[in-house]
């Protein structure tokens, strides 16, 4: 068992290095427009790492996912875009069918 | 009182983006209580450290017994993300009547589930109403999150593991149609696939740094192969 204070420290530490990140960008955000290239090319960046975050998360995941199989998250994120896409681009359908498929797959362990 | 900008975002938020965030961080708020943590801990590290895939890997490294300073560059690297997307933020929200140290304020509030949904609707909202509106979409986002976190701490006993597993992908699953949906132009769309490409293949040769040097070569070939090609 982890005792307590060590874990208010990561949590003040974790605290600190989350809003590091997001203060560095409200500083070097204050003089860049929205019509500038250099916007629309941080913007292609955030979703570029968005993206590979995702990504990352579906072929390898850590944490509790990561003992789910490769076979159930594939086969969910399948279906997810082509519900998404056949039901007219229904987020909420898409995504709750997505996380049903899985669900069912991994709890008998597919 | 809450003005008509700030309703109207939080009426936004309400629906599948609270839900596919609710439902990750229920789950969070149940692995918590299994590794130990007690409900004014799990509290705290959504209301403080709000962004979960760095409270994720917080809460992992503990349980592997790792240091604190280990926890505090993990965090710092899975997180990293956020920088260029307050950057791209807070240029909508600013606002000349509002006070600079207000930004650093709402900034606590810009994660992924806030920072899609307003890029997905900031056009149909007036440039002045624009900081109101996220306060509103990005503050009901948090709010949610830490209730639904202890929510998850509280009820953990009475769920199944394997459903409540099911539950964590719910987040990914709506992260990836977000995005997918702000694909509006074939650049997006190039970008959009290097990184899904190029995010698992460097994240395994490098899992610290994989993910934003996968996001940084995608979106900058995207970026630059369009500009050069439209300049010609």
């Amino acid at each position: 068992m982890i005792d307590n204070q060590t874990i208010m420290l990561a949590i003040i530490v974790s605290s600190i290095a989350t809003y590091f990140c997001r203060s560095m960008g409200v500083i070097f955000s204050s003089r860049l427009r929205i019509d500038s290239w250099i916007f629309d090319w941080i913007k292609c960046i955030s979703i570029g790492i968005i993206v590979a975050v995702i990504s990352k998360i579906i072929i390898f995941p850590e944490g509790i996912l990561e003992n789910t199989s490769k076979i159930s998250r594939f086969l969910a994120t399948v279906s997810l875009v082509i519900i998404y896409y056949f039901f007219g681009k229904n987020v909420l359908l898409s995504v709750s069918l997505g996380t049903a498929i899985f669900t069912i797959l991994s709890f008998y362990n597919i | 009182m809450i003005n008509f900008p700030i309703k109207q975002g939080i009426k936004y938020s309400f629906g599948t983006p609270a839900l596919g965030l609710g439902l990750s961080m229920f789950t969070f708020g149940a692995f918590l209580k299994s590794s130990g943590f007690t409900i004014w801990q799990s509290f705290s590290s959504t209301f403080f450290a709000f962004a979960l895939p760095g409270q994720f890997v917080m809460a992992d490294l503990l349980i592997a017994g790792g240091s604190i300073l280990n926890i505090f560059f993990a965090v710092l690297l899975t997180n990293a993300r956020l920088f260029p997307m307050t950057i791209n933020l807070i240029p909508i929200i600013q606002n000349k009547k509002i006070a600079k140290w207000k930004f650093f304020l709402i900034s606590h509030l810009i994660a992924v589930t806030a920072w899609i949904n307003m890029f997905a609707s900031y056009k149909d909202i007036k440039e002045n109403n624009r900081f109101e509106y996220f306060l509103g979409l990005g503050g009901s986002l948090w709010i949610t999150s830490i209730l639904f976190t202890v929510l998850g701490y509280v009820c953990s006993d009475f769920i199944n593991n394997k459903i409540l597993l099911g539950l964590v992908f719910f987040n990914p699953l709506y992260f990836l149609i977000m995005t997918l949906s702000n694909i509006l132009n074939r650049k997006l769309l190039v970008v959009f696939i290097l990184s899904a490409i190029l995010g698992p293949f460097l994240n395994y040769f490098s899992p610290s740094w994989g993910v934003l040097i996968a996001g940084f070569i995608s979106g900058s070939i995207g970026f630059f192969y369009f500009r050069v090609k439209n300049d010609r």
